[in-house]
């Protein structure tokens, strides 16, 4: 095992390859040009058995393989599906085919397989693998066939699932960009394409409530529908997994504000102080920051308008008293957000000239 | 009595005297051939049969098999849950939390049809998902009916009560059979083979409340010094405090097959617990969803709620001001604009 005191440049240093590649696996690096080059030091990618053994004999003391003089089973494996997913990262097609088909030789081939079958009895973790392999080459027919298969077979297979969105959400991609191209006349396609991605993802999400990442995937399809309040949920359930992230509650806030209304704008503003407050230097965030607040006051301007016109008399003056307190903080957040900007943009006098002119006008929107 | 017993004579019952005994420790000497012949043997007996007990229990480990789905999405359901519960619950503001609190611990069927529904796949419930869309939008206005996953906490319990974990316990118990039965067999033989022993004595008085765990099996033996060890008890010792040398002898598991196992769980197949440690999801998600129903909103501090105040420091309003500025709000407003626009316009003069 990997002691304490081996940190990753000691290891390579020492041209420990196996603990090399344990180190990446367990800290899930990703350095995938290095355990490319260990990878192929440790497998001997010329010759397996020849070079596992000269390779071995530089291994720490402190390896407890029970046989030192060549890799077990399972510490081969791990490397050679390591170093597959590496090569596929790197672009080399030709080790990863290789690794996959000596990876396939030591599972499937017990079963007596033939090579591109994925027959249903082959192991779950090779197929994850396979399905890797198709989406690389763009395969996405065939990779979403597999993961189909695999979820099919034991519909708790969360990688499976995932990687089906994924690869039904990159279908949808290059159909759309593949009727730009040759113009608009498959629009009907390429919106097929889009709801079956959004179709998969939302069996995804009532099958893993708790996946995070599929939320934050979600608020991007809700939001290409203009579904503004479906998108703030979905960020909401973000929000929730990452509380501490400035730029998801910027997302948020945009949500809250551009779906309207006086409740949003306010959870709006009070969202992009958080966010504000959890990064200083996140300038989106207080551009937000001030825009949110404008939208806030010209929620209040629309309402006490309509109001007057509909109700007549005190229907305005009504919702400026029971908002003159948000109205004072929203003036103060403009201010406080253009003071920072200017301070920001303090350099380099033609962006301050500019954000000067975007304040100036914002202030006598006021 | 002499109060100098002669080393040689090794009487178990040599020291029944008229003064109260085992205050004045009576060494007796222990035979070195029992030593010898049982508690060195015993000691390598036992380190064997343990190395012997673990390799039995990785060929009896089961392989991994598929995780049921409710299980996995129950997991899933509770890690939402324990999210909203735990600390990052503050960074949403609170009338959208509390409103999540509603919904997510609202109850999708009365107890009276729990029975009824035999073990359906847990989509049979149309009309409980328009229920918990309806609990939801009323609390916060979230329209997101298609993804609303459809059985939180209250998850519905009919099909969670059939809930296939019969299965995974045979499997669990064996690893654990093959560990009892050699402990029973081992057992047996010593207090067999040794009965009335004592083999060692620990180098410490003991009070009188050891003398069930040190010196079982002598039952007659009421006056006998605790720290005097009998065969039975001395299988005990060992047996327990084997287990860190175990641990050193025989390593930890290789990091590829920890690693496996996490890539199993992803791929959903899991090995099963142990068989006491089975995951009952009605139970959880009921356990999960009274929790949730207990908390309150005013026992939370939402930071999102002060997020500007603190933003803004001294410069937030003060509330008496807002009342003040209240009255004259028609006309206060212009001059307000006016106010801060010079306000902010004067600043940046003085930035510059």
């Amino acid at each position: 095992m990997i002691g304490p005191e081996d940190d990753l440049p000691t290891l390579i240093g020492r041209n420990d390859h196996i603990n090399v590649l344990r180190y990446i696996r367990a800290h899930k690096l990703r350095k995938p040009r290095t355990v490319v080059f260990h990878g192929r030091a440790l497998l001997g990618i010329t010759n397996d058995v020849n070079d596992d053994a000269s390779s071995s004999g530089t291994y720490p003391p402190s390896f407890p393989s029970s046989s030192p003089s060549s890799l077990g089973d399972a510490e081969r494996l791990s490397a050679l599906e390591q170093v597959f997913v590496s090569a596929l990262d790197v672009g080399e097609i030709s080790l990863a085919d290789r690794c996959l088909d000596d990876i396939r030789i030591a599972v499937v081939s017990g079963g007596g397989g033939d090579p591109s079958s994925s027959s249903s009895s082959s192991s779950s973790r090779y197929r994850r693998l396979l399905g890797m392999r198709h989406e690389s080459r763009g395969e996405y027919d065939d990779a979403y066939a597999l993961y189909d298969e695999m979820t099919n077979e034991n519909p708790s297979n969360a990688h499976a699932a995932r990687r089906k969105y994924c690869v039904a959400h990159a279908t949808a991609a290059t159909t759309t960009a593949a009727a730009g191209r040759a113009t608009a006349g498959k629009g009907d396609d390429n919106r097929r394409a889009d709801v079956i991605a959004a179709k998969t993802l939302d069996d995804y999400l009532r099958d893993r409530p708790g996946d995070v990442a599929a939320w934050y995937e979600m608020a991007d399809v809700c939001l290409s529908t203009c579904d503004y309040d479906g998108a703030a949920y979905c960020l909401e359930e973000v929000v929730l997994g990452c509380p501490l992230d400035s730029s998801v509650h910027v997302r948020l806030a945009e949500a809250y504000c551009t779906g309207g209304g006086l409740a949003n704008a306010k959870l709006g503003r009070k969202h992009m102080a958080m966010a504000v407050r959890l990064d200083p230097d996140n300038l989106r965030a207080w551009y937000g920051l001030i825009a949110s607040a404008e939208g806030y006051l010209e929620e209040v301007d629309r309402i006490s308008k309509s109001g007057g016109k509909n109700v007549g008399g005190g229907g305005g003056g009504n919702i400026r008293d029971a908002e003159g307190e948000g109205i004072e903080v929203a003036r103060e957040l403009i201010m406080l957000g253009g003071g920072k900007l200017v301070r920001v943009y303090g350099g380099s006098s033609k962006m301050k000239s500019i954000v000067e002119r975007m304040l100036k006008e914002s202030s006598e929107m006021l | 009595m002499s109060s100098t017993p002669t080393p040689g004579s090794v009487f178990v019952h040599g020291h029944r005297r008229d003064h109260p005994p085992a205050r004045t420790s009576q060494t007796l000497l222990l035979d070195s051939q029992i030593r010898d012949w049982v508690v060195l043997p015993l000691l390598v007996i036992m380190i064997c049969a343990g190395m012997l007990r673990s390799q039995v229990g990785r060929l009896l480990r089961p392989s991994p098999r598929p995780m049921p789905n409710l299980d996995a999405r129950a997991r899933s359901a509770l890690l939402r849950v324990s999210r909203l519960r735990a600390g990052a619950g503050c960074y949403l503001s609170s009338s959208r939390w509390e409103a999540r609190r509603v919904a997510w611990s609202a109850r999708a069927y009365d107890d009276g049809r729990v029975g009824g529904g035999g073990g359906g796949g847990g989509e049979d419930g149309s009309a409980e998902r328009k229920i918990q869309d309806d609990a939801r939008r009323e609390g916060g206005g979230d329209s997101n009916d298609a993804m609303t996953p459809s059985l939180v906490p209250g998850m519905d319990p009919s099909t969670m009560m059939v809930s296939p974990t019969e299965r995974g316990r045979n499997d669990g118990m064996k690893g654990n059979m093959a560990a009892m039965v050699q402990n029973m067999v081992m057992m047996q033989g010593i207090s067999h083979f040794f009965r009335g022993f004592v083999l060692v004595k620990v180098p410490f008085p003991l009070t009188r409340g050891f003398k069930q765990m040190f010196q079982r099996g002598l039952y007659d033996l009421t006056t006998l010094d605790t720290s005097y060890v009998s065969s039975v008890s001395w299988y005990f010792l060992v047996m327990f405090g084997l287990r860190a040398f175990f641990r050193l002898a025989m390593g930890d598991p290789l990091q590829e097959e920890v690693e496996g196992n996490e890539i199993q769980r992803e791929l959903g197949r899991d090995y099963g617990g142990p068989p006491g440690a089975q995951f009952d999801a009605a139970k959880a998600l009921r356990t999960e969803a009274d929790n949730l129903e207990l908390i309150n909103v005013r026992s939370r501090r939402f930071k999102i709620d002060d997020a500007e105040k603190i933003l803004l420091g001294k410069r937030y309003p003060k509330k008496k001001k807002v009342k003040e500025s209240g009255d004259d709000v028609l006309f206060g407003l212009a001059s307000g604009k006016n106010k801060s626009s010079s306000a902010s316009s004067s600043r940046h003069k003085k930035r510059e």
